[in-house]
């Protein structure tokens, strides 16, 4: 009798639900314990990814930005056909009268040797990059707004309201175009006031 | 006697059964911390290996600077230093210097460079290079060959003579030390 009141206070403590009513509050505690701890981990994570990731964007925007405006510099500064590259564009853009190795004129002195020396560096060391000689009388760079280049095509060169462009752009697809600031090497040409630019930008990644 | 023996079993079962899930509980958060730590420190060491990955890249940055502005090859007009521009005579007389005098300038160019190798190639219009430092350690300093990273950085090259700048590059490869 006395066995059958025992077994039966252990089957009511267990299956009749007291032992849950008892430990509700203990059994909510535990979980909102694991729960804080494991969003506290998380917002953890998260921060310290986040900080690391921005010191990669500044080290790699340095670099990227020297070698613009170094490959940009030295470009215009190379001898070439007995002048100097920046001549070669200003005769290229205004006159055409110089002539050079092969019978080439200067402009297409000019194509020749961009196109051999992208392809022996930026492209040679796999970078993202876009390359472009613009004629302007206006010194603010057409076409960069908000740090974001707008895509105007690859290897063209033409006239746009008298205005001669050559563009060559390396960007693959997923990136939207040239974020970071071109180094930027202008010339000026003759006494009107007209500048031609040659700008060189890595791509944003 | 009987009653009061089976409550008092049935009171210490019941005893045993709360230390036992108190035991459990303690058990289960102990091992949450365990977990979360051991995750969190593999994710540090994660963060640690990029930093070192990030100083090592700056220390490229530096060492691609000091040989940039080194005056033993810089171009130079009347006195004014010209950026970005080597003058390919004192090139070639680097280059002589450190192949053929090691002995009485290593010592001072490894202490600045660290184990390195520095080579400047003209791509334009004659296309040749130069080796003009290269140090990749010794029985006393090792270094890990394998660790090379390169940066690039155009420059111009002038003859001096002829006042003719070429297009070239100077290649830097910087190596770590084996510790």
């Amino acid at each position: 009798m006395k066995n059958k009141n025992t077994r039966a206070q252990k089957k009511d403590y267990f299956f009749g639900g007291s032992f849950f009513k008892e430990k509700k509050a203990q059994l909510e505690i535990i979980g909102l314990v694991f729960i804080v701890i494991l969003v506290s981990m998380a917002m953890l994570f998260y921060l310290s990814y986040s900080v690391s990731k921005k010191d990669k964007q500044l080290y790699k925007q340095y670099a990227d930005n020297e070698l613009g405006a170094s490959y940009a510099s030295v470009f215009t500064k190379m001898s070439i056909c007995g002048t100097e590259m920046n001549k070669l564009l200003e005769d290229c853009i205004t006159t055409r009268r110089i002539v050079c190795e092969g019978g080439l004129d200067s402009c297409e002195t000019v194509n020749k040797t961009i196109l051999y020396l992208l392809d022996s560096t930026l492209d040679l060391w796999d970078e993202s990059y876009g390359f472009t000689i613009r004629w302007t009388d206006d010194p603010r760079i057409e076409g960069y707004t908000d740090g974001t280049w707008q895509n105007s095509g690859e290897n063209s060169y033409y006239f746009d309201d008298e205005k001669w462009v050559y563009t060559r752009r390396n960007c693959t697809d997923e990136t939207t175009g040239i974020k970071r600031p071109p180094g930027l090497s202008p010339i000026p040409v003759g006494t009107t006031g007209d500048t031609i630019s040659v700008e060189v930008g890595m791509c944003a990644q | 006697m009987r009653l009061f023996s089976d409550n008092k079993k049935f009171s210490n079962q019941k005893a045993q059964i709360q230390m036992g899930e108190t035991i459990f509980i303690v058990i289960f958060i102990i091992l949450i911390i365990v977990f979360g730590l051991v995750f969190f420190s593999k994710a540090e060491g994660e963060t640690i290996r990029d930093k070192q990955k990030q100083f090592r890249e700056l220390d490229t940055i530096t060492s691609a600077q000091y040989v940039a502005s080194l005056t033993e090859l810089k171009c130079s007009s009347y006195g004014a230093e010209d950026l970005s521009c080597f003058d390919k005579i004192k090139i070639k007389a680097f280059t002589n210097m450190t192949q053929n005098n090691w002995d009485l300038v290593g010592e001072y160019y490894v202490n600045k460079l660290g184990p390195a190798d520095i080579r400047i190639e003209e791509l334009y219009p004659n296309p040749q290079n130069w080796t003009i430092y290269n140090y990749t350690g010794t029985f006393d300093d090792p270094v890990n060959i394998y660790s090379g990273r390169q940066t690039q950085i155009p420059v111009a090259l002038l003859n001096p003579i002829t006042k003719e700048k070429a297009f070239g590059v100077l290649y830097l490869t910087l190596f770590d030390r084996i510790i």
